[in-house]
């Protein structure tokens, strides 16, 4: 099995384009492992909108 | 990671196999060889079938027969249960596998025909492997498919299950979106494309839709946005469309070019000649005319040119009479004659003895009458004309032999162009290369009219790219003027600020991804290939056009033999395992079937040295499995199987060699 499911790439240059933003960061990071996990059909809008909401309020507190 | 065994129960040709792959050797590289029906492309089919549960590769003979062996429909009993099965074991280490296997169950009937007929009834997927705590963990159905996609995902699984043909098509019908497809899969970039960024973007719409319903204005805003955004993508589309028109294009102008390189331009060959031909009527006309011109001359001179040497003597006579001057006449010979016949002087008087003889004296001494003379006075102006005239005819004469002469040579130089050119013309079969021409000019067209249009679809997104900046901008003064909607405000801006790091971190990881492709394709190539000196390199440029570069600097991926596009592709293909991260192995039906015999040797060490780091399942027809091929896999090769049908045909039996 491929020991590296997600292309490491992917996670530094979202980390690197983020800058200092982690919510951001750990947002995407979490949709992108998410998103590797769910290979057929999930309910994928109710979970990106949990998420939005969820991270946007600590956005807001920390921007 | 390697494939250890296939086991195959009642899967079309094969009621029940079971195909061990055990690496004995240092080379980790596996033989089948089978007549066409055995059953060889149905090993990459029962692999797709089991993993994926599709059969990307069937014949349409398969696609008319039953998925269930036909021997074993045949031996069940009326209303009985059998099921197909294929499993494939993957070693991840040394005696640590993961176990796939897929069952499909059916119910065989008969028909009133007596017939007995497959009926589908239900199917499953599992995954067995041992966890590292040494417990067996089963885990079925779309859960199971999340260790399918770790172990050969099936977006790109078309790089390691395959036909050869394709190895050989890959880059002769590759254009560049195909190759930027495959970067996007291979570096997941369409995970942020294709999933992250669509979704995002669905739910900032739907964010800017709530915000608009306590706003009308804002409302306003964002469908204008929209619609632009949609004009955006569509745009985008046309423009992909263009740019792949022109991508094929181009290639296929440049595989005529590379055709026609040593061949005449039959069709300016044809004009060339066409405009000889009248060329050559016209002068052929010329020539007559002035043949005819010159008859003319000789006949309108003829009967001077033939008293010439008269007309020259009289003139030499009239010339001598005048300096002997004779002419002209002095003395009137009949007058002198009558003064002695009538002994009269011409003043009346009487002659005496004296003066006739003075008068008898002075005739004698006048030879020619003064008729004579004046006759010959008379006649010397038209024998001057006449002698003007020949200076003229010589003259006219020369200036036309000259020019027929001339004539003569220009025909000969026409008639020595016209041959060179049906010399050239012979050798080829002319149709067909005119078609060619006629297919390169359509194809410069098409290749012309899409960059037209690009033009025009690059302005009008420009244009699109303008205004949603601009709608974008209103739209967020809006948002932010309206109090009622601080939430929804926050979400719409962690949406847009999310969605450009994705845009961002794409372009980034396909452009990095490109790069190292290509660096990687160009390792294993050079490091494979028999002719060390012909190439320069290979180039995947920023458009992902791939090109291979002669040592001389010119493009040569159009002109390269069967084994050399083959071993191009799959360098890529390697090159795209290592950098995908997938270090899964190679199977390959018919894997030497379009290249040639010489260079089957050079493509059968290739596959012996990569199978010293990578698993290699090789299936060949008896056919492709040469003297040379043999001589070479035979003591390479870990193991040898050989597919015969069983003598009703309805089976697939297996022997090692």
């Amino acid at each position: 099995m491929s020991d590296g499911r997600i292309n490491e790439q992917i996670l530094n240059w979202i980390k690197i384009n983020s800058k200092d933003d982690k919510i951001i960061e750990d947002f995407l990071k979490d949709l992108i492992y998410e998103e590797a996990e769910h290979t057929g059909q999930w309910k994928w809008k109710d979970n990106y909108r949990k998420k939005i909401k969820k991270c946007s309020d600590k956005w807001e507190k920390y921007i | 990671m390697r494939i250890k065994k296939i086991i195959l129960s009642n899967y079309r040709q094969f009621k029940d196999i079971e195909i061990t792959f055990t690496k004995k050797c240092k080379s980790d590289l596996h033989v089948i060889i089978g007549k066409n029906g055995t059953g060889k492309t149905n090993i990459l089919n029962a692999l797709n079938w089991c993993l994926y549960y599709d059969e990307p590769h069937l014949s349409r003979n398969s696609q008319q027969l039953p998925l269930m062996n036909l021997q074993s429909v045949d031996e069940a009993e009326d209303g009985e249960n059998k099921y197909v099965k294929v499993e494939v074991w993957v070693e991840i280490t040394e005696n640590r596998y993961v176990i796939f296997t897929r069952r499909v169950v059916y119910i065989i009937y008969k028909n009133e025909k007596n017939e007995k007929y497959p009926k589908k009834q239900h199917s499953e997927f599992e995954v067995k492997f041992t966890n590292e705590k040494g417990n067996t963990i089963i885990i079925q159905n779309e859960e199971a498919d999340f260790y399918v996609e770790r172990f050969v995902p099936k977006a790109i699984r078309e790089f390691f299950f395959f036909d050869g043909e394709r190895l050989d098509n890959y880059f002769k019908e590759a254009t560049a979106e195909r190759i930027r497809h495959t970067i996007t899969l291979i570096s997941q970039v369409d995970l942020l494309e294709n999933k992250i960024e669509r979704r995002l973007s669905g739910i900032l719409k739907e964010f800017r839709k709530e915000a608009g319903k306590e706003n009308p204005k804002i409302n306003e805003t964002r469908i204008n946005l929209e619609e632009n955004e949609d004009s955006f993508v569509s745009t985008e589309k046309l423009i992909k469309e263009c740019k792949n028109q022109i991508d094929i294009a181009k290639k296929r102008i440049k595989g005529y070019e590379e055709k026609l390189r040593e061949i005449p331009d039959i069709e300016s060959l044809e004009e060339e000649l066409n405009s000889l031909k009248i060329s050559k009527k016209h002068e052929k006309e010329t020539l007559y005319n002035k043949i005819e011109e010159k008859q003319d001359l000789l006949f309108e001179y003829g009967k001077n040119i033939i008293l010439w040497p008269a007309i020259k003597n009289s003139m030499k006579i009239i010339e001598v009479k005048r300096k002997n001057k004779e002419i002209p006449p002095i003395i009137d010979k009949k007058l002198i004659e009558g003064i002695l016949k009538n002994e009269v002087c011409i003043c009346g008087r009487q002659l005496d003895d004296n003066s006739k003889k003075i008068v008898v004296d002075l005739l004698d001494e006048i030879k020619l009458s003064s008729d004579i003379v004046m006759q010959l006075v008379n006649m010397e102006n038209p024998l001057y004309l006449i002698k003007e005239e020949i200076k003229e005819f010589r003259k006219k004469n020369y200036n036309l032999t000259l020019d027929i002469k001339n004539y003569n040579k220009i025909l000969e130089g026409i008639e020595e162009k016209i041959n060179q050119i049906d010399g050239k013309m012979s050798n080829f079969n002319s149709k067909k290369i005119k078609g060619w021409y006629e297919d390169r000019k359509n194809f410069e067209k098409i290749r012309d009219d899409n960059q037209k249009k690009l033009g025009i679809f690059e302005g009008r997104k420009n244009e699109i790219s303008k205004n949603i900046v601009t709608l974008g901008g209103q739209l967020k003064k809006e948002i932010e003027k309206e109090k009622k909607i601080t939430k929804i405000k926050k979400q719409i801006d962690f949406c847009t600020k999310s969605l450009d790091i994705v845009e961002k971190t794409k372009e980034i990881i396909r452009e990095k991804t490109r790069e190292k492709i290509e660096s990687e394709t160009n390792k294993i190539f050079f490091k494979l290939i028999w002719k060390k000196r012909t190439f320069k390199n290979i180039d995947i440029n920023q458009d992902y056009n791939i090109n291979l570069i002669h040592s001389m600097g010119y493009e040569c991926l159009g002109t390269i033999g069967a084994a050399e596009r083959e071993l191009l592709a799959l360098s890529f293909t390697l090159a795209l395992h290592t950098i995908s991260g997938f270090d899964s192995p190679i199977l390959v039906d018919t894997p030497v079937a379009r290249v040639s015999d010489e260079h089957r040797e050079n493509l059968g060490k290739i596959f012996s040295k990569v199978s010293k780091n990578k698993q290699i399942i090789l299936l060949f027809t008896p056919a492709e499995y040469s003297k040379e091929i043999s001589k070479l896999l035979d003591t390479e090769n870990s193991s040898r199987f050989n597919f015969k049908l069983s003598e009703n045909e309805k089976e697939t039996v297996l022997e090692m060699i």
